[in-house]
């Protein structure tokens, strides 16, 4: 038995002004003990219901919720121990940030019986995100960085048996969220946390979690590392929603094979039986840039195009071409190589097992 | 920045008309009021002080004052919160209309307000000849009459919504996950309602129930009206001793009292509010409202609100209904005697020419306040940030300066050359610009700050000249702020009493005048002209409250 575990879980949400009805449609989830996932989908996929589900704010219509083998599907919030960093932090504007922190320790009894052991807690979770100093400033008077990490030290002050993190660096700017992301990791793996997390951003999926479970319209279509992922993504949904963008929709025929623009390609797995929908999937790194018309060898793939576009991002080039049948593909390159004109041909080419076939 | 130095520099000199109506209208008769009380009071020791204020009469008057505005206070405060828990959480059928309808009796006048609350629960109301008539009883079993409950009601009807408004919209701010935060973090919802939620509304609550206490500290109709001779605040008590003694030393030194009162309560509340709104930072802002769940919390908002609609909306109906009963059933003779100009009148004016009167007042201050209001508005916005933390709360002294107290300044002050007002009939819309300023600077300077400075210059550099700018960028942008303002200017002239009482010429009269001596008259045609009066005053100040709703900016924790 894992520590926490799902077990179909199902929401109705009636949203009374737009009429839609949004559904966590049987949702079984696993996570062991000291674990970090991250639940990621795009905005409205139902991760943070999910989230809140999880702490009681939110009351679920079917399934049950397991915290070490015991049913806590009907404990109310409070009483359950969790910790939760909310998207805008959520700080009590009213209290410094002494006052914050040491709100979970007072009005849990057990944890603190006297005021030498709060301010200690305190002092200790303080000292946890570097801002010691800050302990009698209000609220207003931090700037976005720190009301971060002052809402992550009044999550981990009590203690909690797991925590949950809204979207917890989506308002800060990219190079804070960078910097906070390890540092993030780094204190929930040092206090052996249990914590689930929710974003939108691949990369600080990939960052902070150690499994990831990629959320789409009220289900989960996969939960594996991030490696994984990234090289075995589940279905189109999922490889779109990574970033890939050479996606190409075909047919498995009789003889195990799919058609592409730019050849015929077998299938190694027996996933697909014939008659199936797929995707072949290039990823952009993956093409070898040659520069006359060879012919190519076996088990390669030539894909001749027209270069509309070349993008400088620094560590290399993002080059985008246009095949004959009008569709755009977007590739990787070093920034050693050398490119040709802009608007003249160009010739890539891929091996054939560097293309993953995924569910359309 | 792109300005000339002539456009700051005339910009800056928009200031000093206002000031200078200020100057002569406000701060001379304060300077007057000084002086006439030093008159009074001699000696400003302890036993001199004594020999004016210790007189028994007017210490009873004193406590009167402070013990029924605390009382009134603490009932529109125990109606209000619960109302406002119930509109800032929750969302339910009939909610905007509910809580616009109970901001109607702040904008109603006092005369209305009192005779309403005489024609619903008086010893003829139609309260008591309901219950008389369907137990059949001889005796009205409500005998409120100049007693001070009355009073009391008449306060929270009108105070209620202030302190319902001021909290609703705070606590309405108040994000929904941070009571989420502090359940997660192990509170239950009682710990969580006493330790975040209530601290939080802290400075609204005292704040309003500061501005809730100054108004009825300064009360005056309600308690001329409905109180009898047997109770009198310290307002009342000025007005006595000016009109009816020629007490006018003795008068100056209440007044002088009344304002010293009446300006530390509003320190306290512009200091308590500003800190309240410096909280509740603008990123702050969420609004979660669900649906009313448990049927026990279904019972009692239901029982609320009709609680609520059925205490503004009774005395209202029963004035209009009481309007047009005469002691032959359904009949429009108080409405025909208002055109009439009886012999034994005691009235220089028929009675429909003093609505005329006031209207054309109204719209005189209308005029004036506005004019005044937009030249203030730019001229402070136009200073320095220093010069603005000054001029601002100056214009808004005379919010914080009781009507009974500014006529009366006003009458011993410009009384002779070179500015004899006294006999002008111009000194009632005076009177009232003066009055009205606070209320239009208050809707005019927010959305003329609000207007992006961009938006000007982006009109200046496609070749706008600066009056086109202003006249097809900016006023667009402000003219939702001048309709209130303007509606402001003109109920606030229509409803006026306790100053005009004082400037007011008896050929001169307002509807509220007209009306109050209506009231002082006896007879039923009397009191029935009375009713009609007020209930086309109600009707006219209605109409332009519905339309002042209609332009107010949503949400807003500032009352005006």
């Amino acid at each position: 038995m894992k520590y926490l575990s799902l077990k179909n879980i199902s929401k109705v949400y009636s949203d009374v002004a737009s009429q839609n009805a949004w559904v966590l449609d049987n949702i079984n989830l696993e996570v062991a003990h000291g674990d970090i996932l991250a639940l990621l989908g795009s905005s409205g996929c139902g991760k943070t219901t999910l989230l809140r589900l999880i702490t009681g704010l939110e009351r679920l219509d079917n399934g049950s919720v397991f915290l070490n083998g015991k049913d806590i599907t009907q404990l109310p919030t409070h009483k359950r121990h969790f910790g939760m960093m909310f998207q805008d932090f959520a700080l009590f504007p009213h209290k410094t940030v002494f006052e914050n922190i040491a709100f979970g320790l007072e009005i849990n009894k057990l944890l603190s019986s006297n005021k030498k052991q709060v301010a200690d807690r305190v002092e200790e979770v303080l000292s946890l995100v570097n801002l010691s100093h800050t302990a009698n400033r209000y609220i207003q008077d931090l700037s976005g960085g720190e009301k971060q990490r002052i809402a992550l030290a009044r999550t981990l002050a009590p203690k909690p048996k797991l925590i949950l993190l809204d979207e917890p660096l989506g308002s800060l700017d990219r190079a804070l969220r960078e910097e906070l992301m390890f540092e993030l990791r780094d204190i929930l793996k040092l206090l052996e946390m249990t914590a689930i997390f929710v974003t939108h951003d691949q990369t600080e999926a990939f960052s902070i979690a150690d499994k990831i479970a990629v959320m789409d319209k009220g289900k989960i279509v996969q939960i594996n590392e991030g490696r994984t992922l990234y090289f075995k993504p589940k279905n189109k949904k999922v490889a779109a929603f990574l970033g890939f963008k050479n996606l190409f929709d075909t047919t498995v025929d009789q003889k195990q094979q799919v058609k592409t623009p730019f050849g015929i390609i077998d299938i190694q797995t027996r996933a697909f039986a014939s008659g199936d929908k797929v995707t072949a999937l290039i990823r952009p790194e993956s093409a070898k840039m040659i520069s006359v018309k060879t012919p190519t060898q076996l088990g390669q793939l030539l894909i001749r195009g027209i270069l509309t576009s070349v993008t400088f991002l620094g560590g290399y080039y993002q080059i985008r071409i246009q095949i004959d049948n009008g569709e755009k593909l977007y590739f990787k390159f070093q920034n050693q190589v050398n490119l040709p004109e802009i608007n003249s041909e160009i010739f890539l080419v891929i091996e054939k097992k560097d293309i993953e076939i995924i569910h359309q | 920045m792109g300005r000339s130095r002539y456009s700051i520099s005339v910009g800056k000199l928009l200031i000093i008309l206002p000031l200078i109506f200020m100057a002569i209208f406000y701060f001379f008769p304060l300077f007057r009021i000084i002086q006439l009380s030093f008159s009074e009071i001699s000696d400003w020791s302890i036993p001199g002080l004594k020999a004016v204020f210790g007189k028994t009469y007017l210490l009873k008057v004193f406590w009167f004052t402070f013990w029924q505005a605390l009382l009134s206070t603490i009932l529109s405060l125990m109606l209000a919160i619960p109302g406002a828990y119930f509109y800032s959480n929750y969302n339910f059928i009939g909610k905007r209309f509910l809580s616009i309808f109970s901001m109607l009796p702040f904008v109603l006048p006092t005369i209305v307000v009192a005779i309403a609350f005489q024609t619903f629960i008086g010893p003829d109301g139609v309260f008591n000849a309901t219950i008389m008539k369907i137990f059949n009883l001889k005796e009205p079993i409500i005998e409120i009459n100049q007693s001070i409950w009355f009073i009391l009601l008449a306060h929270v009807f009108y105070n209620y919504s202030v302190i319902f408004r001021i909290v609703t919209a705070f606590w309405s701010q108040i994000r929904q996950d941070v009571h989420e935060a502090a359940a997660t973090l192990g509170a239950g919802p009682k710990k969580i309602f006493f330790k975040i939620t209530l601290p939080l509304l802290k400075a609204p609550i005292i704040a309003s129930s500061l501005l809730v206490f100054t108004l009825c500290f300064c009360s005056f109709g309600v308690i001329l009206i409905l109180g009898g001779p047997g109770y009198s605040t310290i307002e009342v008590e000025i007005y006595h001793q000016a009109v009816n003694f020629f007490n006018l030393p003795l008068a100056a030194a209440l007044s002088l009292i009344q304002i010293l009162f009446s300006f530390i309560l509003m320190a306290l509340y512009t200091g308590i509010q500003k800190r309240a709104s410096f909280k509740m930072d603008q990123n702050l802002v969420g609004i979660c409202e669900q649906k009313v769940s448990s049927i026990n919390k279904k019972i009692v908002l239901v029982l609320f609100n009709s609680l609520i609609f059925l205490f503004i909306s009774c005395p209202v109906l029963s004035l209009i209904y009481k309007s047009f009963q005469s002691e032959q059933g359904l009949s429009l003779k108080y409405y025909l005697a208002l055109f009439e100009n009886r012999n034994d009148s005691l009235f220089y004016v028929p009675p429909m020419d003093s609505i005329f009167m006031s209207i054309s007042f109204a719209l005189v201050t209308l005029f004036i306040s506005l004019s005044l209001g937009l030249l203030t508005a730019y001229g402070i916005n136009n200073q320095k940030n220093r010069v603005q933390y000054f001029l601002d709360p100056l214009f808004m002294l005379p919010l914080s300066t009781s009507a009974v107290t500014l006529g009366f300044g006003i009458i011993i002050s410009l009384d002779q050359p070179p500015l004899n007002l006294r006999m002008s009939p111009l000194i009632i819309p005076i009177t009232h610009s003066l009055i009205a300023l606070p209320f239009v600077l208050r809707s005019l300077l927010p959305v003329i700050r609000s207007v992006p400075q961009n938006l000007k210059d982006a009109a200046r550099t496609m070749g706008a000249t600066p009056v086109k700018a202003w006249y097809l960028v900016e006023l667009p942008h402000i003219a939702r702020g001048l309709i209130v303002a303007a509606i402001f200017a003109f109920t606030i002239s229509l409803g006026e009493f306790g100053a005009t009482i004082l400037v007011a010429r008896p050929q001169t009269p307002t509807i509220s005048l007209t009306i109050f001596r209506f009231l002082n008259q006896p007879g039923n045609i009397n009191f029935g002209q009375a009713m009609a009066m007020s209930s086309i005053l109600l009707m006219i100040t209605a109409i332009a409250f519905i339309v002042l709703e209609f332009n107010r900016k949503k949400r807003t924790g500032e009352l005006i």
